[in-house]
């Protein structure tokens, strides 16, 4: 059953009045629990993809189905509370909240689901365990390592049980050996919770672990 | 939907508290606004107090009901009679705490060494208890004794410039109502002090029935002087009292009599009320540049939070709790601050001789005694708060104006 269905988006950047199309009519099909990379040179539209499939940005043309919701036709208030109940994204720069500790960071999307505050606790406990932050809760992101804070990042997208999780090139920012272990994690609650997982990356590792790799070029799908 | 408010709300207490550097300079500036116009405020009330106190130890009252002539000259020739029913009628209003009548004798007082102008006041030995200096700082109960046999009853004041002693005579010279020179011997039985210099070298009290006799006034008298519980009520007792006034007799209230402090408060408070206004304004602009700087810092951290599932609304509500947050630290300590400062200069006095030589000379004192006015200093807090929040819209729509995107690619700070 697909998960996601993407169909004839096309994105225009304007600027001025020179248009630039980072998306050309893409479509695609994307199965519930599937392990998809992207992969593309740079500028391919890898990351404009990510976004739109993600609700963070809006397509010029072309709609996106998730789970049979076409969520370009949806208000902007009605997606905040989709992406709180259906999405985990991982960012190539780790974007937690320099405020709050690794804890705190992880049940931020709990406390909006209005969650009791003892399960809030829990819960990012227990996903901080499952990346292997036990000891490292009460930190700060300023107190962990790139690997450490995108493994906090991961426990975050994982921690409200999301059927997709989206990483635009998360392990741009890891030496190879954080790399592989971000990966082998991913690929590891991926089987366990059966969440869909599309990531994008330049990086051969990641691609060597993918169940199925789309490959971009010049906004449009060049394989398969 | 509350349980967001109280998450959002935990978040900017949160990023006040971690962000601590930036928002401390705005808080001081807030906290020394706030200060300064409740000390300023504390200030006005207490010399306001002041200058009622003083118009109550001048014998004038609340209003005061004369002979028109007698505003232009205050002789005794300009007097009225009145109805004793009306001066009950008065009496009876809820807003009055007293009424009394009184006749002021301009005077040329003699002791066998020395000359001073002054005036006789008779005064109403059972109805001025209470409603003038006289009637409170000097034992009423003492009053009949002391007016007893041409007993008078004058300021220290005026007993040391006329250098006699209790107990000597002193004679007073004064026109009576035919213009006719009546001289009259009194006893000095007692001596009172004031506060106001001018007051203790310039009155002497006796019995008004002794005062009427003696100048030929019958039943006439200059003045009736009304007191009232609170100022504030001034409009509406002096609106009762007008209709039941007989003709040619007219009612003045203590501005009338004074317009000069009239004026002179008046006055202060249009100053002060610029001058608030400019202090909110100096403190909220600064409010405003601080919240949308941090707001323009975090675009990309907002993106984060819209990415998570907050929604715009909530984000627009994050930065308006912390400019709340702000303000309410800010506005309580200086409010506490303000109110202890006040209290402490309550207590000490705040000297003014050097910018206001008028007011001593005049009789107010060199020390102003602020006031701490409960009502005035909330309505001031409530007013900050009220500019500060609205001075926060504008940052606030700033931080929602992206998409999820947009925010995300806007370098973190
Ligand atoms: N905000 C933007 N404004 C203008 N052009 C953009 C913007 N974002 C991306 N692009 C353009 O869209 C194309 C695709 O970019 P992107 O999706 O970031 O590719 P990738 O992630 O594969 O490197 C590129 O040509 C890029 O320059
Ligand atoms: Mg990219």
């Amino acid at each position: 059953m697909n998960l996601i269905e993407v169909r004839n988006v096309t994105k225009i950047y304007k600027q001025g009045k020179i248009e630039n199309y980072a998306l050309r009519g893409v479509s695609l099909d994307i199965a519930a629990g599937d392990f998809v990379v992207l992969s593309g040179p740079s500028g391919s539209g890898k990351s404009t993809l990510l976004n739109i499939i993600g609700s963070l940005d809006n397509a010029t043309s072309g709609d996106v189905f998730i789970d049979g919701n076409n969520i370009s036709k949806m208000s902007p208030s009605s997606l905040a509370d989709f992406r709180l109940n259906n999405m985990g994204f991982i960012f190539q720069s780790y974007n937690l909240f320099p405020v709050l500790t690794a804890l705190e960071n992880v049940g931020l999307a709990l406390e909006l689901k209005g969650m009791p505050k003892k399960e809030i606790i829990e819960r990012s406990q227990g996903a901080l365990e499952e990346v292997g932050l036990k000891d490292f809760i009460k930190r700060k992101p300023n107190e962990l390592s790139g690997g450490q804070q995108q493994r906090v990042a991961v426990a975050r997208a994982l921690v409200s049980n999301p059927r997709l999780i989206l990483g635009d090139e998360p392990t741009a920012n890891l030496d190879s050996s954080n790399s592989e272990s971000l990966i082998d994690l991913m690929k590891a609650m991926q089987d366990k919770y059966k969440t869909t997982v599309i990531l994008s990356t330049h990086d051969s590792m990641v691609l060597s672990k993918a169940k199925r790799v789309i490959t971009l070029r010049d906004g449009q799908i060049a394989k398969s | 939907m509350f349980k967001n408010f109280l998450m959002i709300f935990n978040l900017a207490r949160k990023s006040v508290f971690n962000n601590w550097a930036k928002n401390k300079v705005i808080i001081i500036i807030i906290i020394f606004s706030i200060m300064l116009i409740q000390i300023l405020l504390s200030v006005a009330e207490g010399f306001r107090g002041q200058v009622k106190n003083f118009v109550l130890d001048s014998l004038i009252g609340n209003l005061k009901i004369m002979n028109p002539q007698y505003k232009i000259d205050s002789s005794i020739k300009n007097n009225f009679i009145i109805d004793d029913a009306i001066l009950q009628q008065i009496a009876d209003i809820p807003e009055v705490k007293g009424v009394t009548a009184r006749i002021q004798v301009p005077t040329v007082f003699k002791s066998e060494r020395e000359i001073r102008n002054g005036v006789i006041v008779g005064i109403n030995t059972k109805t001025e208890k209470d409603l003038s200096f006289i009637g409170k700082s000097f034992d009423y109960n003492k009053f009949a004794e002391t007016f007893a046999n041409n007993g008078i009853l004058i300021g220290q004041e005026l007993l040391d410039k006329l250098e006699t002693e209790k107990h000597y005579k002193i004679v007073a010279s004064s026109q009576n109502v035919n213009d006719k020179l009546v001289e009259t011997a009194y006893f000095i039985n007692d001596t009172f002090t004031s506060t106001l210099p001018h007051v203790e070298e310039t009155f002497a009290f006796t019995d008004i029935n002794f005062v009427a006799e003696t100048y030929g006034l019958g039943k006439a008298i200059t003045e009736v002087s009304i007191v009232l519980y609170d100022d504030n009520n001034l409009d509406i007792v002096f609106a009762k009292v007008k209709p039941l006034l007989p003709v040619g007799v007219d009612l003045y209230t203590w501005g009338d009599l004074n317009p000069f402090f009239k004026g002179w408060l008046d006055e202060m408070y249009i100053v002060l009320m610029v001058f608030f206004s400019i202090v909110f304004f100096a403190a909220t602009i600064p409010l405003m540049n601080t919240i949308l700087i941090s707001v323009l810092e975090r675009i990309h951290e907002f993106g984060i939070m819209q990415a998570l599932g907050f929604k715009k609304s909530y984000l627009f509500f994050y930065i308006m709790f912390e400019a709340a947050i702000i303000l309410v630290i800010g506005i309580t300590i200086g409010a506490i601050l303000g109110l202890l400062i006040s209290i402490f200069f309550a207590h000490v006095g705040l000297n003014i001789s050097p910018f206001a030589g008028g007011a001593a000379n005049i009789g107010l004192g060199n020390y102003i005694y602020p006031k701490v006015d409960a009502a005035g200093a909330l309505k001031i807090a409530l007013a900050m708060l009220g500019l500060g929040i609205v001075a926060s819209i504008y940052p606030s729509i700033r931080a929602i104006l992206y998409n999820p995107m947009q925010a995300l690619s806007k370098r973190r700070s």
